[in-house]
């Protein structure tokens, strides 16, 4: 058997072949087809094109709105309607493969008759959750717009509302943030950390109400054991706000630090609520905190995290994912039971379809587009002047400094499911054809741009 | 011919084999029953069976009802007493002894026909009723020794602590296990304790309450329990009355009624808003399935702010209280919520007053009613044993232990 191999006649054809194959991936090598760049090569574009003014090109604005009509009828089908999704009508998941639902009585009552914006709207804000933002001072030029939408149940607290802005009209929420459950890395973490050492609890007007802590009113420094603390947080603190008057008031971001030795960790308010340790300064955010346990539990930290949002609507892509479905339906019903001011708007699996293949046919390659580029996409559709605010997905600023990947935390993304520098690249080709405005740089002095 | 399998001889389960066993397995049941039931059906049923014998041909139809001979058991027998009614009847005059004699002499319930029974009962109606405090006490002991229901009722903090691994009732194979965060919705200690209240009303869910009136008097009972999230509205209200301290709530109407509240919740809020103050009383701890939903309801309140507090049968006092019961004769799957309240208020109350505790498709005139006051829903078959349950209860109204309300209720 093996002696056949040997008789096979010798050519030279193989010997031509492999030569020109490995010339070719040579070339291809020297001379890609298509190399997306780096994040230097874009922070240098970018840069350049900095000193620049901007001027919204008003035709290139219609053209663009005419491309969403066309493809994905923004106006009609951003959100589930009674109008765009009858009763009956089967919709297949625009995340999974093979799976479809029908519309079936209960669901079909849980839409509105018909999208509820006044449209067209006219000036919108879309804030996106980047660590560009910090220190923005961008947060009066956001809420000047008619329309404000952010992404993610992001944190509005007192401490970033001049970054980030108060007003919100319409905000998504991923429903993996209502899934998350307990676990317990958290506590092992926090264990490992504490180590031997008694933690420190210095409370900054701030009464810390557990179950162990909170019998007893706590002065500036209070001691607690190791053991205790992870114990507790657990179960969530509760945080009041503890002034002159005794008067109980909820707690605020950053009002509370538990200094752990030459640690300390930090615990900030929000829908997402992390737990940050300062180590020397470099904010390290260990894990979530308030977990909404998939709502089936209790609801009231859900409903008081979106309080927030006052009278907005919550977007969630109820039919992406299969598993999204329950949740995204909990929130709504949550959300009517306790007659809270949000109100919950479903996604249309079929309008983010179509934005996907819209921006494939851009030449966007990734699982799947992130929150934001859909709703720049819907914005876009929806608003006449579109300026987006934290889109950028790079640990640099423009000064080259080092930023947080969110303007709240640090937490990185798994890689490989979003394809962030290439959805910036179009933003960033939208912005230079006048599309859309993005801002990148310190907005200006509230003072002087009035003024101006 | 040469080789013969060895057990062919034998008859491994073979017909003769299996014959054996079955005769075996009739003659240990026959005998059992003689064992369980004998001694009572020897001494007084027989007797019972020779003195009226015209009745012996459908003497075993226990649920035989048919409408002529509910009519005509209602003109014989039961009569005779109504000639000479005037006004009830001292507690202790001797007709009255007798009639109560009467009951107690049925020991099991099908030794007699019903409408024997409801005759029975009928004529001791016209008795006062009074409680025998002797008898109440005993009866009361033997429940302290059996269940305890003033320390052992609900599941609190003292009798479960953290960290317990609780056995449910009848997935004996089921653990729950106390975390922190179970531990705590357990309220510290038995909110009531031994004979705290004078006058207790355990509202069952009979047809017999419609149109009885008997609203003002449950009213004014010191404590009232009330079964499975009864409506008590305005329609209902001269009826079954409005006062509630205990309800309980059956966690299977939580799952089909309210969808296990993991939609909407509001509606089941409100539901238990209309018993104000009333505490919620669930069986948790009884199968795995019940848990979750059972827990859900104190989120439900707690979100809600509401006041209600929410306790959760202990399920040793479960078992404890039905294997009691099965000693007495309850034979079941289980037994009713209402038996199960009804035990518990006899050691928390002074005197016991059963409202709508009626299991049979005709009130004791033998005119037909609907199974619920408020639906004609039935139950399952075979999951309860009410009108055995019911039995036990006239027992311990004739030896005056409690009072079971049948009629009307004049005023109070």
């Amino acid at each position: 058997m093996a002696g056949l191999a040997w008789k096979w006649p010798r050519t030279r054809l193989p010997v031509g072949a492999s030569a020109l194959g490995v010339f070719v991936l040579c070339w291809l090598y020297v001379f890609p087809v298509y190399r997306l760049p780096d994040e230097k090569e874009i922070v240098q574009g970018v840069l350049l094109q900095q000193g620049k003014a901007w001027r919204r090109n008003h035709t290139a604005v219609a053209v663009f709105r005419k491309l969403l009509e066309d493809c994905c009828d923004p106006g009609q089908l951003f959100a589930m309607t009674k109008l765009n999704s009858p009763m009956g009508k089967n919709l297949w998941f625009d995340g999974e493969f093979l799976y479809s639902f029908t519309i079936d009585n209960t669901t079909y009552s849980l839409f509105p008759q018909a999208t509820p914006f006044q449209l067209p709207l006219k000036k919108c804000s879309v804030v996106g959750n980047g660590g560009i933002l910090k220190k923005s001072g961008c947060g009066k030029q956001i809420d000047q717009a008619d329309f404000v939408m952010r992404c993610n149940l992001p944190p509005l607290s007192r401490e970033y509302s001049k970054d980030v802005g108060l007003k919100t009209q319409l905000v998504t929420a991923n429903p993996s943030i209502i899934q998350k459950s307990p676990n317990e890395d958290l506590k092992t973490e926090l264990r490992k950390l504490a180590g031997g050492m008694v933690i420190w609890v210095a409370l900054l007007g701030c009464v810390l109400t557990g179950e162990k802590i909170g019998k007893s009113k706590y002065s500036l420094t209070n001691q607690m054991s190791p053991s205790e603390l992870p114990h507790s947080l657990t179960y969530g603190f509760e945080l009041q706000y503890w002034n002159n008057n005794t008067e109980k008031q909820p707690c605020h971001t950053s009002d509370i630090i538990i200094s752990v030795g030459h640690y300390g960790l930090r615990i900030s308010f929000a829908a997402e609520v992390s737990f940050q340790l300062i180590r020397n300064a470099e904010l390290v955010t260990l894990q979530m905190l308030v977990l909404f346990q998939n709502l089936i539990w209790s609801r009231k930290a859900f409903v008081d995290s979106v309080k927030v949002y006052n009278h907005s609507y919550i977007y969630m892509p109820a039919f992406s994912m299969k598993t999204g479905t329950g949740p995204s339906l909990r929130v709504y019903y949550t959300l009517k039971d306790f007659g809270a001011k949000q109100a919950v708007l479903f996604a249309n699996p079929n309008f983010l379809r179509d934005i996907g293949k819209f921006w494939k046919s851009k030449g966007i390659h990734a699982k799947r587009l992130s929150t934001g580029l859909f709703l720049v996409s819907a914005a876009l559709g929806l608003c006449e002047e579109v300026t987006i605010y934290g889109f950028w997905p790079f640990s640099v600023d423009l000064h080259g400094k080092f930023i947080s990947h969110h303007y709240y935390d640090n937490v990185l993304p798994d890689s490989g499911f979003h394809a962030m520098p290439e959805e910036f690249l179009q933003l960033w080709f939208l912005h230079k054809s006048g599309v859309l405005r993005m801002q990148l740089e310190q907005c200006e002095d509230p003072l002087t741009q009035s003024s101006a | 011919m040469g080789y013969t399998d060895p057990s062919s001889g034998r008859d491994l389960l073979g017909n003769r084999t299996l014959f054996f066993i079955f005769i075996c397995a009739f003659a240990v049941v026959t005998l059992l029953q003689q064992i369980l039931y004998g001694r009572n059906y020897l001494k007084r049923g027989l007797q019972f069976s020779w003195q009226n014998g015209e009745e012996l041909a459908n003497w075993s139809g226990t649920f035989n009802f048919t409408d002529d001979g509910a009519v005509k058991s209602g003109s014989d027998t039961g009569t005779r007493y109504f000639e000479f009614y005037e006004g009830p009847l001292e507690y202790n005059s001797t007709k009255c002894l007798e009639l109560r004699q009467d009951i107690i002499a049925v020991k099991v319930l099908s030794m007699v026909k019903q409408t024997e029974l409801f005759d029975r009962w009928k004529s001791l109606q016209m008795c006062k009723w009074e409680m025998n405090v002797t008898e109440a006490n005993i009866f009361k002991s033997t429940l302290s020794r059996c269940c305890n229901a003033p320390a052992f009722l609900f599941t609190t903090q003292k009798n479960t602590p953290l960290g317990t691994k609780l056995k449910y009732e009848v997935d004996t194979s089921g653990i729950f296990h106390i975390n922190q965060e179970i531990f705590k919705m357990f309220p510290k200690d038995m909110p009531y304790h031994r004979s705290q209240f004078r006058k207790c009303a355990v509202v069952g869910n009979g047809g017999i309450l419609k149109n009885s009136g008997c609203g003002r008097e449950i009213d004014s009972a010191d404590f009232v329990f009330r079964c499975n999230l009864p409506p008590i509205s305005e329609k209902y209200f001269t009826d079954v009355g409005v006062k509630t301290d205990v309800v309980t709530v059956n966690p299977s109407i939580i799952t089909e009624r309210f969808h296990k509240l993991e939609k909407w919740r509001k509606p089941f809020y409100d539901v238990l808003q209309v018993y104000e103050n009333a505490s919620v009383l669930l069986p948790a701890f009884y199968n795995t399935r019940n848990t979750d939903v059972s827990i859900r309801v104190k989120y439900v309140l707690d979100d809600f702010e509401s006041q209600q507090a929410v306790y959760y049968f202990h399920p040793q006092y479960l078992i404890n209280v039905s294997r009691y019961w099965l000693g007495q004769g309850v034979r079941a799957k289980r037994i009713s919520t209402g038996l199960i309240l009804v035990t518990a208020a006899l050691e928390l109350c002074h005197e016991v007053h059963l409202f709508g505790f009626w299991a049979f498709p005709m009130n004791p005139s033998g005119i037909f009613i609907t199974h619920h006051y408020y639906d004609n829903v039935k139950p399952r078959p075979g999951f309860h044993a009410m009108p055995s349950e019911i039995f036990n209860f006239l027992h311990m109204h004739s030896k005056g232990i409690l009072r079971v309300h049948t009629g009307t209720c004049g005023c109070c």
